[in-house]
């Protein structure tokens, strides 16, 4: 096909969901620059990869493509708390997100304690509860059961409200 | 426990709302997606042969052939009682070695999406799942698959035994016969991590060179198969545009369309194939005659074809007697769903229902509606694990509406 075609419908979809991407990844990774360039990389791979693209529901595809560029990212930035999963996503050096999207303290502390919480966690909470992507959806994306998504959400999110309440009980003693 | 998670949905969606891309930051990235883009379709046109890597391999491979296969080629034909079928050291030095069985017969996936790893492929002869486990990409703890990496000398052959080039090789999901450069041993791998996450060790999958891949004739209903849903009451939309998948205009209404149809039949249409024209094979078989095309697959068979996307949406809506779909048109109608939807009141729990009576869609939102005359219930099929229960006003409006 022409490639100013090609070219044309990608730019169509950067249109249509280039704003979830970034969430997505900025979610995952908590940096912002970084989240910009994987969201940018996510459209050129789905330009390279244009022809497997079919038999596929184009948003959950791009979704894919931005999983797995960013856990390619995790993946070289900490090779080893890759491995164990326990990736802290916030640059210490980065902007937090309170400056840069006016969070308020609640939403400060909640962005913060995601970022600490299992990696599989934070994929989860973040499609569905963020993203607002369905059961079936977000199964599609991460390639898992329903189950094992339903399970990870449950379990992600009791994580996450512990992490909080651990991290209440420090401030208060301090 | 439950106030903190509605207070956690809360910031949750404030958040997401908070969190976006500035116009200047979408300007900056689609001037450089864009002058992206054009370099890469340059470059791509130069890259004239991406194979220096595999022909020092392949050099390297024949010096050590030469010098170590043949006792243990004698030795591995006598077991396997090939005598005399397979002449090992007739590949390296250029004949054709397609007397013999292939090795083995699989499914290529493709696996490495970086540049440099492109050719080596994953052959997939056996993981003992189902059509939507696999297309779900999920993975089991051991299945039987190869790595197996083309090179320059690798032939490809069509099903009657015809060369073709490697393009024209690629555009097909066949099945294939392999034959391998090394000798073979059939094996079954565990690729899983231990502790069950879905991480695949790639390195612990035998690798092998192609000396040849033959496509592997299928019956023509294996071939529709590949399309078909993956069970009973579910089904996918396979989409071919013709012409109008190079106008990026039509092309783009028509992908809004088909998302509306998803978004209405969310739960039984379970994938959509968006491409420009189907395999001549496909075209003759099923009678395609003209373009955009919508055709309906269920888990057995094409249910529907049609160039009309409504009547694959009229199909999708008959096929589920109890769900109707409203079309609210009249401002007062608007409304009495408008203050519904406002006043209702989420409900505990993690909603798990039957289909329901009604579908709607209300400024750019598509919801359910389960009623009765005593109660009703609504969810946001964008939220499917929270339901909200209505006013009794809004129950006994809607049902007079419905009476209509």
């Amino acid at each position: 096909m022409p490639i100013d075609a090609r070219k044309q419908h990608v730019k169509q979809w950067y249109q249509l969901y280039s704003d979830d991407i970034y969430k997505y990844v900025y979610f995952m990774i908590g940096d912002r620059e970084q989240a910009k360039d994987l969201t940018q990389d996510t459209f050129l791979r789905a330009f390279d990869k244009y022809k497997s693209f079919e038999a596929e529901n184009i948003k959950g595809w791009l979704f894919r493509i931005a999983r797995n560029l960013t856990i390619d990212y995790l993946r070289k930035k900490k090779p080893l708390a890759f491995f164990f999963d326990t990736i802290p996503a916030l640059k210490s050096t980065d902007a937090t997100p309170e400056q840069i999207y006016a969070f308020n303290e609640t939403e400060q502390e909640i962005f913060q304690t995601l970022e600490k919480i299992k990696r599989s966690y934070r994929d989860v909470i973040v499609l569905r509860k963020i993203e607002g992507f369905s059961i079936q959806e977000t199964s599609e994306i991460l390639g898992w059961h329903e189950s094992k998504v339903k399970i990870n959400l449950l379990r992600g999110m009791k994580a996450l409200k512990k992490q909080l309440e651990k991290e209440a009980e420090n401030n208060e003693t301090s | 426990m439950r106030h903190l998670e509605d207070e956690l949905d809360e910031n949750f969606e404030s958040m997401q709302k908070k969190v976006a891309l500035t116009e200047e930051e979408h300007e900056d990235m689609i001037y450089h997606l864009s002058k992206e883009m054009d370099q890469r379709y340059s470059n791509s046109k130069k890259r004239m042969f991406p194979y220096k890597y595999y022909v020092s391999i392949s050099v390297a491979v024949l010096l050590i052939s030469i010098l170590v296969i043949p006792p243990s080629a004698q030795f591995l034909t006598n077991e396997l009682g090939l005598q005399g079928k397979v002449p090992f050291l007739s590949i390296f030095l250029g004949e054709s070695n397609l007397d013999r069985e292939p090795d083995f017969q699989s499914r290529l996936i493709e696996f490495h999406e970086d540049e440099e790893r492109k050719d080596v492929l994953l052959a997939l002869v056996n993981d003992n799942m189902s059509k939507k486990e696999r297309e779900m990409f999920n993975l089991p703890s051991e299945w039987e698959a190869y790595r197996i990496k083309l090179d320059k000398n690798t032939k490809f052959i069509d099903e009657n035994g015809a060369e073709i080039t490697k393009e024209k090789f690629q555009l097909h999901d066949y099945k294939v016969n392999v034959w391998t450069k090394e000798s073979f041993q059939p094996q079954w791998s565990k690729v899983l991590r231990e502790d069950g996450s879905m991480e695949l060790i790639s390195d612990r999958i035998p690798i092998y060179s192609a000396t040849q891949i033959q496509l592997v004739e299928m019956s023509d209903e294996e071939y529709l198969a590949v399309d078909y849903a993956y069970q009973e009451g579910e089904f996918a939309l396979q989409v071919y545009l013709g012409e109008a998948f190079d106008d990026p205009k039509r092309s783009e209404s028509i992908l809004v369309e088909v998302s509306e149809v998803m978004d209405v039949t969310m739960a039984k249409l379970v994938s959509v194939g968006y491409s420009r024209e189907p395999s001549e094979r496909k075209e003759a078989l099923l009678g395609i005659n003209s373009y955009p095309v919508f055709l309906l697959y269920d888990h057995e068979k094409l249910v529907h074809m049609t160039t009309d996307l409504e009547e694959i949406l009229n199909f999708l809506s008959a096929t589920d007697m109890k769900v109707k779909r409203l079309v609210l048109e009249e401002s007062n109608e608007i409304a009495i769903f408008r203050k519904a939807v406002d006043e209702a009141t989420q409900l505990p729990g993690i909603a798990n229902m039957a289909s329901p009576n009604y579908r709607f869609h209300l400024e750019g939102e598509s919801y359910s509606l389960w009623i009765d005359e005593e109660s009703g219930t609504i969810m946001n099929n964008k939220e499917s694990h929270t339901i909200y229960s209505l006013t009794k006003t809004s129950v006994k409006e809607i049902n007079d509406f419905l009476k209509k």
